[in-house]
């Protein structure tokens, strides 16, 4: 009867220990699940929607300024491995808005910057990169700054773009650094990298990873690092 | 003759396009995308680029846009059938790829698209040179004196007539949609509705007895008869009782700070509304049994209609109301609704979202940033201030100038109000002020009364250049947009000395007539600039007396709405700490409320 009695109470326990984990693991799942979407992001006409199509469907397509985000999958050709993406539209009114619908569902950003027209364009992209990098939500996301159209002779190498960058953004922390004390949220002052000395992208919380690629040439860069998320 | 038909989706894919030249229309196409759809002006028809016209169709239920391109001087009578036409035949023809949101299919319209332009422009010439009309057939021969007689009958007919089909709003559909949500509630056993919950909490809130700092209860703090131990008694009179109120000094340093709003109320709405939208996944299954709904202009209109009203209460221009609301029956014309959402809320949602992106800026908005880089390129960056009489254009200026010298910046103030008595001397106690706070920053430049004001403007700027100051503020003389002399004064110094930003001062209390101050403002900078290209128009606002309106916020939307410039600075309050950067979602939260 006791050894009986024991051996019930045993099972009792045991199933309560395995519902426990089940739940657990659900749970956890599911938060995670919370976190699936890579975005892409970028300024206008930096080629985000074309690289989109193409990782989607694998054609090159026509493009005109978005006025909404492309929601899809991308099916990794090698490995198989399946990515949520997000394209966010590039145009100033949007941006920012949009990046904030989706931050928290993000489980990698891609910036997408175009080579050709950098440097007319640079205090645009390190406005915006400045936005996207010091948002709480996604300070420990892996980024991929990806410096597109290299396939034109007039494309601006990696090390121009990034030392360019680190410039841009140092001189930003200085002009928008107040801005992280007072925006809506208790968000308390972040500054991008290291305080004490000039900006590097080493010194960010996120890892950054700069590639070339051009979205109608050669694309493997972009999928290699997709491989690796 | 359309030398460009493109369909592609709101997410920027072009599925398929019909080009009859060579020519790139990209840069067309986007400028209208930019102009048109993103500043909420959807509802104009027509929209000219260079010299191209386009015309265009949003499909709200797939998320197309229907564009097409023709010369200017073209006039086509048929543009309008035609874009129906094919938005029609598209989308039987696809519906299935369109339903899935497959924009990749392999779209192909070459046979519909010649087929249906021939049409139309049949139909166009049909419709071109009316038939004349034999006197049988005219109302004339109808006119016997018997039907002058009773006149009034058939006038009362002819109303009957007209009656039966003006849309009628159609309540039933937003009752049923209610008991849905009633439904589900009972069966979630969700207390909070999102929709029920805010009332309660409105109540409690109500409306609460505005305190002014000094409302007479005491008159402590306007006695200032007893001689202040601080200040220095000697000399100068009246002048030199000013005390430097040190404690500002490094509280503006830095980004200007936004607009806060006690908005944790409408907060705990959105998180109750993300609740909801979670919950209907799991009732995502039921959306193949019960019926989808695609939206018409009828059910769109009587909620637009309140909104609109809701919009004029709080301040918004009538003219921009009736616009935007328009551009958004136009987005939600055709859009399907889930099961369990509701007409009204779907149509408040879209249209705060319009609202935030009309006071989102459209360009990137860093002075510090390029005051930096003028500095580098050694010359001071100009900023020209302009504005109707008695809006508080010295007194931002003098603001702006403490946030820039607290921001390591020196300042010149050029004093090209040479019309109004006391003017300079206004300025004149201005700086002195701001120089106790922020030793040698800040110099004034003045040429006394009567002067040309843009020679004044070319010489502080020169000066400025040689003395290496960063930034020149240029106060301008108030003047009203109807004063035709003053206005080509203003576009004169604005030609002549190129500023880097042109700021409109506006006040936060005006209503309508914001909508007919910046209109003109830019209308005369526009006619008097007589320069070849693109003249050079107001590229930055003012708002002042933000702390007079309460919640009545309608003039930041008038103004940035008709400009498509952003709000750069707004005044709230008497001092110089007192201005701040607008916070487009608070203020679209305070709008809404």
């Amino acid at each position: 009867m006791d050894v009986l009695g024991s051996e019930a109470t045993v099972l009792s326990v045991v199933l309560a220990l395995l519902i426990v984990v089940i739940t657990v693991v659900f749970v956890l799942r599911r938060s995670r699940g919370g976190r699936s979407n890579v975005l892409i992001c970028g300024i206008s006409n930096a080629g985000k929607t074309v690289l989109y199509a193409h990782l989607c469907s694998g054609k090159t397509v026509q493009t005109y300024v978005s006025i909404k985000e492309n929601q899809g999958q991308f099916e990794h050709p090698s490995s198989g491995k399946v990515v949520k993406l997000v394209d966010i539209p590039g145009n100033e009114r949007q941006r920012m808005n949009v990046f904030d619908n989706f931050k928290s569902s993000a489980r990698a950003l891609i910036f997408v910057v175009d080579s050709i027209s950098f440097m007319s364009e640079l205090k645009d992209v390190a406005e915006y990169a400045y936005y996207v990098l010091s948002d709480p939500d996604t300070s420990r996301l892996p980024v991929l700054i990806a410096c597109n159209k290299q396939d034109d002779s007039m494309a601006k190498s990696i090390t121009v773009i990034k030392s360019n960058l680190e410039k841009e953004l140092n001189l930003l922390r200085k002009t928008q650094s107040s801005k992280l004390v007072t925006t809506e949220g208790a968000q308390l002052g972040r500054v991008l990298g290291s305080a004490r000395k000039d900006f590097e992208f080493a010194d960010l919380s996120q890892t950054v990873d700069f590639v070339e690629f051009s979205s109608t040439a050669d694309r493997t860069p972009v999928l290699d690092w997709l491989s690796k998320l | 003759m359309l030398d460009l038909f493109a369909i592609f989706s709101k997410s920027g894919i072009v599925l398929w396009c019909f080009q009859s030249t060579g020519e790139a229309f990209t840069s067309a196409v986007n400028a209208l995308i930019r102009e048109i759809i993103l500043q909420g002006r959807s509802f104009k028809e027509e929209y000219h680029h260079d010299q191209l016209a386009l015309r265009f169709r949003m499909d709200n239920e797939f998320d197309l846009v229907f564009v097409t391109a023709y010369q200017k001087i073209l006039q086509l009578s048929y543009v309008d059938k035609f874009l129906d036409d094919i938005q029609l035949e598209f989308r039987d023809k696809y519906r299935q790829d369109l339903e899935s949101r497959n924009f990749f299919a392999n779209f192909n319209l070459d046979g519909e698209y010649q087929k249906l332009l021939r049409r139309a422009e049949a139909y166009g010439k049909e419709n071109r040179a009316p038939k004349m009309r034999s006197f049988q057939e005219s109302q004339k021969s109808k006119k016997t004196m018997a039907a002058l007689i009773d006149k009034k009958e058939t006038q009362k007919e002819v109303e009957a007539r007209k009656e039966p089909a003006r849309p009628v709003y159609n309540a039933e559909d937003d009752e049923i949609a209610k008991n849905k949500q009633k439904l589900i509630d009972r069966m979630t056993k969700k207390k909070a509705d999102s929709r029920k919950s805010p009332p309660s909490n409105k109540d409690k809130k109500g409306k609460k007895a505005r305190v002014w700092d000094n409302a007479g209860q005491t008159t402590e703090g306007l006695d200032y008869s007893s001689p202040d131990p601080a200040s220095n008694g000697g000399g100068g009179g009246g002048e030199d009782r000013f005390m430097p109120q040190t404690a500002w000094v490094g509280q503006a340093r830095g980004d200007i700070k936004d607009i806060d709003y006690d908005d944790d109320e409408s907060d705990e709405e959105d998180y109750d509304q993300r609740a909801a939208k979670n919950t209907s996944g799991v009732f995502g299954m039921f959306k193949g049994l019960v019926g989808q709904k695609a939206l018409t202009r009828a059910d769109v209109d009587p909620v637009l209609e309140k909104l609109r009203e809701h919009l004029i209460t709080k301040n918004v221009a009538a003219e921009v109301a009736s616009s935007l609301c328009d551009s958004v029956a136009l987005q939600m014309e055709g859009q399907v609704l889930g099961t369990f959402q509701r007409v009204a809320s779907v149509i408040r949602d879209t249209l705060s979202e319009a609202l935030v992106q009309v006071l989102s800026p459209k360009r990137r908005m860093d002075l510090l940033r390029d005051v930096l880089d003028c500095r580098r390129q050694g010359r001071p960056y100009v900023i020209a201030f302009c504005g109707v009489n008695g809006v508080g254009k010295s007194t931002n200026l003098a603001k702006i100038c403490f946030w820039l010298m607290e921001n390591d910046c020196k300042v010149l103030i050029a004093a090209c109000d040479t019309f109004r008595a006391g003017a300079v001397e206004q300025l004149r106690t201005h700086v002195r002020h701001l120089d106790n706070l922020h030793p040698g920053k800040v110099q004034l430049y003045e040429r006394g009364y009567g002067k040309d004001a843009a020679g004044i403007a070319a010489e502080a700027i020169g000066f400025a250049r040689d003395s290496r100051f960063d930034v020149v503020l240029v106060d301008t003389a108030g003047r009203m947009q109807d004063n035709e002399p003053l206005m080509r004064a203003l576009a004169k110094l604005v030609v002549v000395n190129k500023p880097d930003l042109l700021l409109f001062v506006g006040e936060a209390l005006v209503g309508n007539e914001a909508v007919d101050q910046l209109t003109r403002f830019n209308m005369a900078l526009a006619d008097h600039s007589k320069m070849q290209g693109s003249p050079r128009l107001i590229d930055g606002i003012v708002l002042s007396k933000f702390d007079t309106i309460d919640d009545k916020v309608g003039a930041a939307v008038s103004m940035s709405y008709i400009t498509g410039q952003p709000i750069v600075f707004v005044g709230t309050g008497q001092t110089y700490v007192d201005l701040k950067a607008l916070n487009p979602k608070a203020v679209v939260k305070a709008l809404m409320k």
